[in-house]
């Protein structure tokens, strides 16, 4: 697994499936690395645990706080929570006698994932969880750049969090109103994984 | 150990993996203390993943939250209706 | 025209409701809801699964099918996507003559899509499952220019979509949109509901005493907005999202984030709200907290009311359809009783109305809540007078 940041507050992690660790023991261990309590992130689906991570480490390199009510989360996949989808319904349908499960049927949204983000950073603005079917997509950018640019919010998070068969990824981006959006780096999922590919390993 | 002190174990390690309690080892919950308002963080819907366990596991139903909110005070109040249900 | 309000909010261009179309339990047209609302009628009922029985809100199969014969929808379309079709289809016909779909922007609200397509033990692999498919679908259906976008986050999605439009107009980004909120029964959704012990064993009951949870229900609704107050039904005059940051499936106790969306939509002091078409979804907790949130605000004196209890709870579509019915009682001034509301059944007191009241609204406020502690409000503007 390889967290890689840029100078532009950029956290993009690959969790990648090489190696010989499953995913679940990588994203534990991801998370003992952090040396932080809390106990909820034992309880969430694969796709929050590694959404969850990823902001961790994003609030991490923040050098700045804005107001949480003027903070905003907004992410954009293409499978939206099929993985764990797929994990409700096994529950349910595997065997005549299987049992549906409650903990897995509240993770099956996307924006479950926004709701753990702003529990556990405290973030309570204006968010939300979008479904392209192709990454190039102007409206959101758009969206969010029309709430820094009227004052409804003053910082947003933008980004991807993908779990869909052997992919497993996702991107965050802190911007402000002091900074610059980048274009080129809104939503283009191809563009993610050629910059994952080009950027040194290591932190 | 009498059947009670093996129920109150079993329970233990039944709900450790239900509930994905991770960091918590069996020694670590007192069988009397309240499991919910309690340093496990238990919440709502621990308390409909605990009512799913204990009918795959036991065979026993519990129809509603309130129902099982007796049942779940503690460790203990929970093996002696597991006990109860199944003599 | 910028004006700044007291929180330094900018707001630019205006944004106006100018066409809708309506499916539900109810039926596929404006008029047979106005129908049912003036009745009293639920098109709630008690329907049999393989695996339980429930009340739902469930469209009718027989008129779905029709329509799918009218519209000449491809037979390969769910019904979730035969719906939001026929629902744009229609919506098209009705806004004005020859209104071309080809370069408005699509805003898709839905929370599950196709979901029931998972195959029995299979992988995801059929790519009908995913709404990012029926979305890609529906534009070359549709012939349209901009990929569908597609707003996914539980029952606020219909509003967030709205509000996701509404914005863009706002900013001149765009300058008109469509937006349709849609969500089908499912088995997914059904056992999902019911394992959390949250479905109603009647027809739902908001604000109730007796209320025990959700009847679930599926819908199909549209709306036309643009920056054009020519056939204006309503404006949007203010908006609101926010997040409660406190648990992901139960709502804040307090109703902390709802108070904070209706405060960034509305001034409070300079504003007043008529009517207030609520959530009242019927789970304890839910309308609890709204209760909490609208004493909060003292709001509790204005007439209210949940349109749950006329088709259930929509999920995706919720946001769009309860709008929809709340410009209609704008229109025809009349505030419709609360279907499943006898007895009082929250904490703090609320105007819920028990039987239909005449009322000249000017402004309207709509609100929802969801799982991931999202909520979502818009301030609407009568534009009828």
């Amino acid at each position: 697994m390889r967290t890689i940041v840029n100078s532009d507050i950029f956290e993009l992690v690959d969790f990648g499936v090489a190696g010989g660790e499953s995913l679940n023991q990588r994203l534990k261990s991801a998370y003992r690395d952090l040396d932080i309590k809390y106990p909820k992130f034992y309880k969430m689906d694969t796709f929050c645990k590694v959404g969850f991570l990823t902001m961790e480490h994003l609030m991490i390199k923040a050098p700045v706080s804005f107001d949480p009510a003027k903070t905003g989360i907004f992410l954009v996949n293409q499978y939206s929570s099929i993985d764990t989808d797929l994990a409700f319904h096994r529950s349910y349908s595997l065997h005549e006698e299987s049992l549906a499960s409650p903990g897995l049927f509240v993770y099956t949204l996307p924006n479950i994932l926004i709701g753990e983000l702003a529990i556990r950073h405290k973030i309570t603005g204006e968010h939300g969880f979008f479904i392209l079917s192709d990454f190039q997509s102007d409206f959101i950018y758009l969206y969010v750049k029309s709430l820094l640019d009227s004052n409804v919010l003053d910082a947003a998070i933008l980004g991807t969090c993908e779990v869909f068969q052997d992919e497993v990824l996702c991107a965050m981006k802190l911007v402000s109103s002091a900074s610059v959006l980048d274009e080129s780096l809104s939503f283009d999922l191809s563009k993610f994984k050629e910059w994952i590919k080009k950027s040194p390993q290591g932190r | 150990m009498s059947t009670m002190e093996e129920t109150i174990e079993k329970l233990k390690v039944q709900i450790i993996e239900q509930l994905n309690l991770e960091d918590v080892t069996p020694d670590e919950i007192d069988a009397d203390a309240p499991l919910f308002d309690s340093d496990l963080g238990l919440d709502s819907i621990d308390a409909l993943e605990i009512i799913v366990m204990l009918e795959r596991e036991y065979g026993l139903k519990i129809q509603s939250k309130e129902e099982g909110q007796k049942i779940f005070y503690s460790l203990k109040t929970m093996a002696e209706f597991v006990t109860e249900k199944i003599a | 025209m910028a004006e700044e309000n007291e929180s330094g909010i900018v707001n630019q261009g205006k944004v106006f409701i100018s066409g809708q179309h309506m499916i539900s339990a109810l039926g596929f047209s404006i008029g047979d809801h106005v129908d049912s609302f003036n009745c009293g009628k639920s098109g709630i009922s008690k329907e049999n699964y393989s695996f339980d029985s429930y009340w739902v809100g469930k469209i009718s199969d027989e008129k779905l099918h029709a329509e799918r014969k009218f519209h000449k929808i491809p037979r390969a379309f769910s019904r979730l996507e035969a719906l939001s079709a026929i629902s744009i289809l229609t919506l098209r016909g009705m806004v004005k003559e020859n209104l071309s779909l080809q370069s408005i922007p699509v805003f898709l609200a839905s929370t599950k899509g196709n979901i029931d397509a998972i195959p029995h033990h299979g992988a995801a692999s059929k790519e009908h499952i995913h709404l990012s498919h029926s979305a890609q679908r529906l534009k070359s259906f549709l012939s349209l220019q901009h990929d569908v976008t597609v707003v996914c986050n539980a029952c606020t999605s219909g509003l967030q979509a709205i509000i996701l439009a509404a914005r863009l107009i706002q900013a001149n980004h765009i300058t008109e949109a469509i937006v349709c909120g849609v969500d089908v029964l499912s088995e997914f959704t059904l056992r999902g509901f019911s394992c959390l012990q949250a479905m109603a064993k009647v027809p739902c009951q908001p604000f109730d005493e007796a209320r025990n949870g959700i009847s679930l229900g599926e819908g199909c609704a549209t709306i036309y907005l643009s920056n054009n107050s020519s056939d204006a039904i309503a404006q949007i005059v203010g908006m609101g999202v926010s997040n409660d940051a406190n648990h992901i499936s139960g709502p804040s106790r307090t109703g902390s984030g709802l108070i904070q969306a209706i405060r960034s939509a509305v001034d409070l002091d300079s504003i007043h709200i008529d009517y207030i078409n609520a959530h009242g979804t019927a789970t304890k907790y839910n309308d609890e907290m709204e209760a909490q949130a609208f004493n909060a605000l003292n709001l509790q004196h204005i007439p209210l009311n949940s349109m749950k209890g006329y088709w259930g709870h929509t999920l995706g579509a919720a946001g769009v359809l309860e709008t929809i019915a709340a410009t209609i009682a704008m229109q025809q001034e009349t505030i419709w009783k609360s279907l499943g509301y006898e007895n009082h059944g929250v904490s703090r007191p609320l105007a819920v109305t028990d039987t239909s009241v005449k009322r000249k609204i000017s402004h309207c406020l709509k609100t929802s809540s969801g799982f991931g502690g999202s909520n979502a409000c818009l301030m609407l503007k009568n534009c009828a007078s």
